[in-house]
Formats: C-alpha cells, structure tokens, sequence
C-alpha cells in the first residue's frame, strides 16, 4: 500500500526506530510507580555524578505540546515545564505544559512569576490523575539552534541545585519546519567548577553571529543528553491511522512558504560570516602562514557548510512542490 | 479535519486532542492494571504491597474504566475547530461533576490560550450511551449546545478510519 511505503521511508529520515511491538503490555511506562519515585528522590544518586543522567525519553504527548506551543509564538521565545519521573539513567518526560510567561532572553526570573500557575496546575493535574512530578523546564529558541544561552545556563545551574531532577529542553520551530525533523536538544549542566574529562564532540548546528559569542562563551558548562521518544501502544493506532489519512498532506506541504523571513535571515548571517572570514585571511596574511589550526574547522569551511545546508533545505522544498 | 455534519457545521479536530485523550486513558488504565513485570521485583524491594491487588505473575484485569475531559478550541461562524483538551474529575455512580475542579482548570488554560474557550467534552467507549446525557447537560450551562466527542480506545487493526465519532447537540 501507498501509504506503507510513504510511511517507511519517512520514518527512515527521521530516525525513528520502533523499539518494541506496540501491544499493550509495552505501555508499563505509563505506571507511575509512587513508592519507587519517592525512594529514588530520597536516594539521590544523581548527586555524586554530574554526568548521571545519560538519556531523556519523550513521550509523544509530551513532544506534540511542546512543539507545538513553540511553533505557537513565532518569533518570540515561549517556555513551558515538562512532568515525568527518572528511571535509572533516564529522565522519562510524559508530559509538558505551556507558562503564561513572555521569556525573553533577559528575564532570569520568568519562573518565579509563574510559580503560582505550576503550583494550581500540578494540583490540578495530580485530582485528575496525572501523578508526576515536574521534571524540567522546555523553551524555545526560534532560528537559533538548540543550545543554552548564558541566562539559560544560569536559570539551569540554580534549578539544579534546588528541584533535582532537573532537565533543560531546547526547541527550534523554525529550523524543525524547514528541515523537516524536530530540532530538539536536552541538556544537564555541570555543577561550577567542574570540568568535563572528555570533551564530547556534539553535532555541528549553525549560531547566527549575534548570537555565536554567548554559545561560544557557556558550551562546555553542559552537556546534552541523548533523546529517545516513546509512544503507547494506542497512540501508535492512532497515529497510524491518521498517517493514513494525511500521509500525502505531509509529504506534499511545502516548507518554504510558511520560512520566507527565516531563509532571508540565514542568508543574510551567512553573507556576514563570509566577510568576517575575508577579513580573517587578509589580517592573517600578515602573520606567518604556518600558523593553520587542523583541529578546528576553518571559517571557510563552516561557512561552506551553512551554505550547502540551507540549498539543501531549498532544493527539497522545491523538489517536494 | 473531519468531514460536514448534516446542521452545516465544519469541524476541524486537532491531532493533538486525539493525542490527549489516549494518553489519558493509557495513563488511567495502567495505574489500574499493574504490569506484571513490577509485581515480582516490587515484593523483592521493601514492602509496598499495600496497592498490588496480587502477587507473582498475575495480574486482574479489570475492565477499563471510561475517562471524561473538556474539549476547547474557537467556532468561527460554521467552522468549529478543536484544539486543546484536559481531563475532567466526574463520577458516573454519583453522576457528580467537579466544578470547582472544572472551573481551575478552565482559568489556568484561558491564561495560556486566551482565545480558546469549552466547546463541549470527550470520552472513551465504543458508542454514546444513554448515561452519557447527564453529563452533557451539565456542560450546557457552560455552552448552550456542547459537542461530544468519543474515542474508541479497542485496537482494531483492520480499521481504516480514525474511531473518533463527534455527536453534536
């Protein structure tokens, strides 16, 4: 059938492995297991090893809200909390919901004026028989990039050192609209002071210029976590069935009408990325030529990146019209 | 997006709300039926076997219980669209909804989507039943002509249509 086939291949681009048969005894991690939770938090075994927590899984539910209140706010910074439990190295987030809060990169506070509505939305939400606990905080940075400005870094040092377990999620709507796959990142900070004995070599994502200096500046206080997503076994049902429906909406609904000002905003950061590296070359001319780094990639070579990304973001959009 | 009803109004159901309500019922259901894989580690651990039913491998089904919510999104003109939903406290033996409850939560969304406001409510099950009209008409004093939408939550794998059924008033 059709839609089978569409279905495979798009589950093939976007990485998504069916870890286990949907039936109905998969969906234990629905259970929330009160005792357990609370033996865990006591134990706190995440306060000897920084780098405790290794993986986050994201429940379907949980992603949806998330991506979509993102997308929701345009170009504005949204934030929300997510709610879930820990299990062994795994922050499991079952779900997410939105805070009436503007974030903007200045406010360090934006989660204190929202205390109140957590505090009613979590009682609410435990009457009504969704008993986790919160685990973490999700916001968006729209055109940016998945990573943790130096407010969010701060705001992420300070939750971890009062409401352990503690995650920090970054979106992108953006980038996840035209590149056809959820930008997400999760990330842990390291404790003040502590340095990391490897260093991770994380995917390479492109940083506007005005914003590459704060990225640059707080990168290796955190670390990100590997994300898996899981779904119940009627979710997945359903969500087949609606594939069925819309499989060919999908694939045909083009990503460049809705990222004109997006695209134009890339183009233009990349033109003044290649200045910079011109001037670059033309001090470095100066100095002895011999001076070239092998580790680090070039400007030049970056540059080349970035360009051929957003061609390639182009040609499929194109491609798929 | 749904197709017309026979009063001439379009409804436009996000796939968010069918993600809602089956994690609401997955959730519900789950905390009901112990997983038998935490029975036999749980009498290992210290004694927590005040809210296990049984021991060792089995495991009582019970039947699933129905869950009830609120549905909210906007109607312009003949277009209904549902956006968002949250779970409603509601007892079927005494026929009591929550208001209090109904109505925290109703202002604890209004401040994150101020547009979107109750357009009826939802619940698991194979088809509308008789009791079902209590429940609607104690949301209609909240919305003159509340919608009703039911998930079919049995997994058939031979269907070919979403088991989403919309009843209006």
């Amino acid at each position: 059938m059709d839609s089978a086939i569409a279905q495979k291949t798009w589950e093939l681009e976007n990485n998504i492995l069916a870890v286990e048969a949907p039936d109905p005894s998969s969906d234990f991690i629905f259970y929330y297991d009160e005792v357990a939770q609370a033996m865990s938090l006591k134990a706190k075994p995440w306060g000897n090893d920084p780098h405790f927590f290794k993986r986050v899984k994201i429940s379907a539910l949980a992603l949806l809200k998330m991506v979509i209140h993102a997308r929701s706010g345009g170009t504005i910074e949204v934030m929300g909390l997510m709610q879930g439990k820990t299990g062994a190295d795994a922050i499991i987030v079952m779900d997410a919901f939105a805070l009436p809060v503007e974030g903007t990169e200045t406010r360090v506070n934006a989660q204190a004026d929202a205390y109140e509505y957590m505090v009613d939305y979590s009682q609410t939400n435990k009457q009504a028989g969704r008993l986790e606990n919160v685990v973490g905080w999700y916001h968006s940075h729209p055109g940016y990039g998945c990573w943790l400005s130096g407010i969010d870094v701060s705001t992420q040092m300070l939750n971890q050192q009062f409401q352990e377990p503690f995650l920090a999620v970054v979106i992108d709507p953006t980038r996840t609209v035209s590149a056809g796959k959820v930008d997400i990142g999760a990330f842990r900070t390291y404790a003040e002071g502590y340095k990391p004995t490897d260093d991770p070599i994380s995917e390479y994502q492109t940083i506007p210029l005005n914003k590459i200096e704060d990225f640059g500046v707080h990168c290796k206080q955190y670390y990100a976590l590997n994300i898996t997503y899981f779904k119940s076994s009627l979710d997945c049902h359903l969500l087949d069935l609606l594939w069925n429906k819309y499989w060919v909406n999908t694939l045909s609904s083009s990503p460049l009408l809705g990222n004109g000002d997006y695209v134009a905003g890339q183009l233009s950061d990349l033109a003044e990325k290649l200045e910079q590296a011109e001037n670059h070359l033309t001090h470095s001319r100066i100095c002895p030529l011999g001076t070239s780094r092998k580790k680090e990639e070039s400007h030049l070579g970056k540059i080349t990146r970035d360009s051929s990304k957003i061609t390639v973001e182009q040609a499929h959009g194109l491609m798929s019209q | 997006m749904a197709s017309s009803s026979s009063s001439g109004l379009t409804f436009k159901l996000h796939p968010l709300v069918i993600v809602n309500i089956s994690d609401h019922y997955t959730r519900v259901k789950s905390q009901l039926n112990l997983p038998p894989s935490l029975t036999s580690t749980s009498s290992a651990a210290t004694s927590n076997n005040n809210n296990n039913d049984s021991n060792g491998g089995e495991n009582n089904q019970q039947p699933p219980p129905r869950v009830y919510g609120c549905v909210i999104g906007v109607q312009r003109g003949r277009t209904v669209e549902i956006f968002n939903s949250f779970e409603l406290i509601y007892d079927p033996s005494t026929r009591s909804l929550d208001r209090s409850f109904l109505e925290k939560k109703q202002e604890l969304y209004k401040k994150v989507f101020p547009h979107f406001y109750v357009l009826g409510w939802y619940s698991t099950g194979s088809d509308a039943q008789e009791s079902d009209m209590h429940f609607h008409k104690a949301l209609m004093d909240i919305n003159e002509s509340p919608l009703y939408v039911l998930l079919n939550p049995a997994i058939n794998p031979a269907q070919k249509d979403l088991p989403v059924t919309i009843y209006e008033s």
